[in-house]
């Protein structure tokens, strides 16, 4: 057990590892590297040079990369070129806002796609069955910003029903938790209705593969209600490679997260790191790939583990 | 050839029909048809009607895409500045953009970047999927323990913040769109080459053409490749869409292809700005994509329905 969790934490540090190197790397193979910001100003070329040697821009990559990672070890990750401010600050003030987003649309997405998924593995080729199948792979193949677009036309600007941009109204006096909710609601949706569409057609097949086993039919046999056959065995079985594709659609989920903030005005973590590409901030940008792939992985180890506790089937090997 | 050996026949007895030949081409090739494989396969997918309808969608929106100078009524950079952001007319039949750009040539010029980078984006990870899959698969140890590990990394990293980060840094020309796209979608076809490889690497054909001293790489093009070529096209078809979904969105955001070249994407950075006026402007190249993704999706699964009633 130990063993297991101590390779799987060794795994997690190199995969943590090569991020920040492809990261590091594709920034400095760039035309121009990290020193592209200043070239937007007239400087001549002296100036340059002196911007880019204050910034440690001339020594070699290879001490600029074990610096960076000594800083990263440390939680430092550097100044933001745009705005002077700690990386890891300007995250710190973001990440509420992407988290409460991130973590809505995955909560509305999961409790849309199981009973969903429940149902149609029910029944499957039926009515209900054809309908939900089309609808996800509409589902899947929308664009997120025009599927924004288009819910802040009808319900934003149409009916006024819901407002159509931002995380709270501008202005008011005291941010109430109401006022945030009616704010989350389209960016939460938009951002869920591709997770919706995958993650029901994935209960529906695993679903469908464990009501066909044969402790199914035991159960079945010795008399227990649909229901709890249904919800007690079945479900609870079919949910644990669910787990997996949730972990696996992480970060799908915080880059659909990137565009569905542009798209309502959101003060998350995407937002900014839009922002940060179009003005070439590369700390910033760079600083962010990293905490979100940290995430990620992190999220991804936890649930491994918590794997060995759920399911005693699983081998540690 | 191959598959005569797998099928656990005999080996033929005409002599090899050519060095690379895959498909159970021999005879069929010489009456100039296409083999009975291909065209079971279609009758087959015939029988589907969405991807039958999304194929003909797609066949006229290429030939829509190619043959844009001589369909679109104004050229994509005609401004019309005596009717901007003008309702729909007998000259501007979708009405024109808030710079006086006709909408309906804007789409069909627009369509030409989504659908061209949506296949070379495809072209690309396929190729770098498939070389990663077929070494990793074939030879094992340590390139498959280093190069797998750099995909699981690839997967983890939101790929749609190496986007941003490539897209900002070496700006956002067609040609690094689809090289941005490519490269950051190659993941998950390496795994299901990989896989598949595994799965045959240890069949008696593959150990026959071993014997007889078949160089790795004739061993992995010729003889382990084929075996995951309908999973391939099928993970093309469904990649399409993603890149093409990708390619919008970084339209959208500004960090695609530019203005005045139009895209469907960057149309609607552009609606976005008049929804208040003219809230449609912004309807038509959503459209337009959510179609165009629709049909690559119901192609793939269409295609996949038919390969696996195959095997």
């Amino acid at each position: 057990m130990s063993r297991y969790i101590l390779s799987r934490l060794v795994q997690s540090v190199i995969l943590l590892f090569i991020v920040a190197l492809i990261t590091f790397a594709l920034i400095h193979a760039a035309p121009g590297g990290p020193g592209i910001l200043m070239s937007d100003q007239k400087l001549t070329a002296q100036q340059m040079h002196q911007i880019e040697v204050a910034l440690g821009l001339t020594r070699p990559l290879y001490i600029q990369f074990w610096d960076w990672l000594v800083q990263l070890a440390h939680g430092n990750l550097g100044i933001a070129y745009t705005s002077d401010l700690p990386v890891t600050q300007m995250i710190a003030v973001r990440l509420p806002a992407t988290l409460l987003l991130g973590a809505s649309a995955l909560a509305l997405s999961l409790v849309v796609a199981i009973p969903v998924g429940v149902i149609t593995a029910i029944k499957p080729r039926s009515v209900v069955d054809n309908i939900t199948s089309a609808l996800s792979f509409i589902g899947v193949s929308v664009p997120v910003f025009w599927l924004g677009l288009m819910l802040i036309i009808v319900f934003g600007i149409q009916w006024k029903v819901l407002p159509a941009a931002g995380m709270y109204t501008e202005g008011a006096s005291v941010v109430s938790t109401g006022d945030i909710l009616r704010h989350l609601i389209m960016p939460a949706f938009v951002l869920a209705t591709a997770f919706m569409a995958g993650f029901s057609r994935y209960v529906r097949t695993s679903m469908i593969d464990v009501l066909s086993q044969p402790y199914i039919r035991t159960a079945r046999s010795k008399g227990l209600s649909a229901r709890v056959v249904l919800y007690r065995h079945a479900l609870r079985n079919s949910m644990i490679p669910l787990v997996t594709m949730v972990g696996l659609a992480l970060p799908l989920l915080i880059g659909g997260a990137a565009i569905t903030e542009q798209v309502f005005a959101w003060p998350g973590m995407g937002q900014l790191a839009v922002q940060a590409a179009y003005a070439h901030d590369y700390p910033l940008i760079m600083g962010i790939t990293i905490v979100v792939a940290a995430a990620v992985i992190l999220i991804n180890l936890v649930t491994d583990l918590s794997y060995v506790l759920i399911d005693p089937r699983i081998d540690l090997k | 050839m191959k598959r005569h050996f797998a099928a656990g026949q005999a080996p033929a007895p005409v002599p090899p029909a050519g060095p690379d030949a895959i498909a159970p081409a021999g005879e069929a090739a010489i009456r100039h048809e296409p083999p009975r494989g291909v065209r079971r396969a279609v009758a087959r997918l015939r029988r589907n009607p969405l991807s039958t309808a999304s194929l003909v969608y797609l066949v006229i929106a290429y030939a829509v895409a190619i043959l844009a100078p001589h369909i679109a009524p104004y050229a994509p950079t005609h401004m019309d500045l005596a009717h901007m952001l003008a309702p729909p007319s007998r000259q501007h039949p979708l009405g024109t953009s808030g710079s006086g750009y006709d909408v309906l040539s804007q789409l069909i010029y627009g369509g030409r970047v989504s659908l061209a980078v949506g296949l070379s984006a495809v072209v690309v990870s396929i190729g770098v999927g498939v070389a990663v899959g077929l070494t990793t698969g074939y030879f094992g140890g340590w390139t498959d323990v280093v190069l797998m590990r750099v995909t699981d990394a690839m997967l983890t990293i939101p790929t749609f913040f190496l986007l941003l980060v490539v897209m900002a840094f070496f700006g956002s020309s067609l040609q690094n769109v689809i090289l941005a796209i490519g490269l950051t979608s190659w993941m998950g076809v390496a795994r299901l080459v990989r896989g598949e490889v595994l799965r045959v690497k240890a069949m008696d054909f593959v150990e026959a053409a071993r014997a007889m001293g078949a160089p790795p790489r004739r061993m992995m093009v010729n003889h382990l490749l084929p075996q995951a070529g309908p999973q391939v096209i099928v993970a093309a078809s469904l990649g399409t869409g993603g890149a093409i979904l990708a390619e919008s969105a970084l339209s959208y955001l500004g960090l695609g292809v530019q203005p005045p070249t139009p895209t469907w994407g960057n149309m609607l950075t552009d609606a976005q700005n008049y929804i208040w006026q003219r809230p449609l402007l912004a309807f038509y190249p959503g459209l337009l994509i959510l179609l165009t993704v629709l049909a690559f999706n119901f192609l793939g699964e269409g295609l996949r329905d038919v390969f696996s009633v195959e095997n």
